[in-house]
């Protein structure tokens, strides 16, 4: 049980290099050219951009593989429910389910949208590493903190979430054979047999969150205001050049969303 | 209960990653041992316990319950032969969970499916084992009780389940000197009771040495050294050697040793090393 998902892969590729706004901004810009896509064939067409930068990035295919692995049955329920589910000409009949033209299309284009938003933030959190991506969320919604927006706080909530995650994983597997060697069975998904699981995660968690606090309370944190960092976020060319990049992905897709209806 | 690891070797799996932290251990625990496991921080000492205790499927080697090969728990279907091996984790409170103590020490036995006087009557000589009262604290909540206690009732928990071996985890970190002493002497009579065994991972070596009968010492994977804890601990200095502090009372010795004073350094305990001192001091030689 190793947890894989938007797993941070160490490199120092071009996309390792971007300014992690760039590479929110343009995750967020992608997915908008994605899902404003008319047919498959424009979806599959425009997100295949993803290909290239996922070999500059170095990714291996078995690391991509896994982050798709766990959203394989997901992407086929969907796949499956478009094609037998929308009316339409019929093409070929799997028992007493009819497979449409329209449907196959519908089909192909949900699974493509879930399948390069899922390979897009599988390149932006294997190339970014989660402080950095915590400072590029905070600068971000910096201007939303004269709307009273806590930026600063929710970047830190991010980033202290994002940096528990495998502890909390590896507390719970330590649970779990403690647990077991109680003779526990953590077979079927019963709430009542999770619960020995599940209280003392809770119990440790609280622990730890109020260890943490004590902690940064005790070396002065006090909030966001005024704080100063010692990697300051700067963009360079290569961030315009991406970033203009995003911009004629989606002004493309947009004008042939216009042009096709 | 005899459990043997035969060339045992473990890897965690990392990221796709091999960490090994075992090589070709050989182990044999059998009734009437009271093994202590030693080493420095990151030897592979709990990964051996939970080896031991079918927590873990080791990646190469076997492991044998009265000579059976037996998979890691959870594996096999059925009542398997692991219920015989007790396991109490490094801060086994923290797996408490339910509402009152009673409940806690009886989630073991009611796994295994008795019938309920018998688990009260479990629940209660457990317990007591661990010198709680089941009277006056059984229908408590064990999260409002104190560290040692809560420590207590954990291992209370894994007693209950009535193991043939107990394998217990640092089981005295983090208590008071009070506290320690009393879980060594709940364990000391654990191990005392007919057919039973015991393993103690402990870094602690002056712990270690007044109750077991047998040590090994893990380094960097493997077994280092193996043996009765005189002949470990009368290694002294070389100790270092496997980053463990060797015991002081031995030390102590070995340096009036060095100082010219004709000490027996065969010595473990206080009382022990009292009795060597006032020999020299008395002018009677020690034999050699």
């Amino acid at each position: 049980m190793v947890f894989e998902l938007g797993q941070y892969m160490p490199g120092n590729s071009a996309i390792h290099r971007l300014d992690p706004r760039t590479k929110l901004l343009s995750l967020f810009f992608y997915g908008v050219a994605i899902l404003l896509a008319p047919n498959a064939t424009a979806a599959l067409i425009s997100g295949s951009v993803i290909f290239p930068l996922i070999i500059v990035a170095g990714l291996r295919l078995a690391f991509i593989w896994r982050q798709l692995r766990p959203l394989l049955i997901f992407m086929t329920i969907v796949f499956a429910f478009q094609a037998v589910l929308t009316p339409g000409e019929a093409l070929a009949a799997v028992g007493p389910a009819i497979i449409t033209r329209e449907g196959l299309n519908l089909g192909l284009m949900a699974l493509a949208r879930v399948f390069y938003l899922v390979l897009a933030a599988a390149l932006l959190t294997a190339t970014t590493d989660p402080l950095s991506l915590a400072d590029g969320l905070e600068k971000l919604l910096r201007p939303g903190t004269r709307l009273g927006l806590p930026s600063q706080e929710l970047a830190l909530m991010l980033t202290l979430a994002l940096r528990f995650v495998p502890t909390m994983l590896e507390e719970a597997e330590r649970i779990m054979r403690a647990q077991m060697a109680r003779g526990a069975s953590f077979k079927g998904l019963k709430v009542k047999n999770l619960m020995p699981l599940i209280i003392p995660l809770f119990i440790s968690a609280f622990r730890r969150a109020e260890a943490l606090a004590e902690a940064m309370e005790a070396r002065a944190y006090q909030g966001g205001k005024g704080r100063t960092r010692m990697r300051e976020l700067a963009l360079r060319p290569a961030d315009y050049i991406f970033f203009i990049f995003t911009i004629m992905l989606v002004g493309s897709s947009f004008a042939y969303r216009l042009l096709v209806k | 209960m005899e459990i043997i690891l035969k060339d045992v070797s473990f890897a965690y799996q990392i990221a796709g990653q091999q960490l090994p932290v075992l090589h070709n251990i050989e182990l044999k625990v059998a009734p009437g041992d009271l093994l202590a496991i030693t080493g420095a921080g990151g030897s592979g000492k709990s990964t051996l316990g939970q080896l031991l205790a079918g927590l873990l499927e080791p990646t190469a080697g076997k492991v044998y319950l009265n000579g059976i090969p037996c998979q890691a728990r959870g594996r096999s279907k059925g009542v398997s032969l692991w219920q015989r091996v007790g396991m109490v984790y490094q801060q086994p409170e923290q797996q408490l969970f339910a509402e009152t103590v009673f409940d806690d020490v009886a989630f073991g036995p009611r796994n295994l499916g008795l019938s309920l006087p018998t688990i009260k009557d479990r629940v209660e000589r457990a317990l007591q084992a661990v010198g709680l009262n089941p009277a006056e604290i059984g229908q408590r909540s064990p999260f409002n009780l104190s560290g040692g206690q809560q420590r207590r009732v954990a291992i209370a928990g894994v007693l209950a389940m009535e193991p043939e071996v107990l394998i217990l985890d640092e089981p005295t970190a983090g208590l008071d000197p009070a506290g320690r002493a009393q879980i060594l002497s709940y364990i000391r009579s654990f191990f005392q009771q007919r057919d039973k065994a015991a393993v103690l991972i402990s870094h602690n070596m002056a712990e270690v040495a007044g109750l077991a009968n047998q040590v090994i010492v893990l380094y960097q994977g493997r077994i280092a050294l193996k043996g009765t804890p005189r002949e470990i601990f009368q290694q002294g200095e070389s100790l270092r050697a496997y980053r463990l502090l060797p015991p002081e009372l031995p030390r102590l010795m070995l340096e009036l040793r060095r100082l010219g004073a004709p000490v027996s350094t065969d010595v473990l305990t206080l009382a022990e090393a009292r009795s060597a001192i006032l020999k020299w001091l008395r002018g009677e030689a020690s034999g050699f």
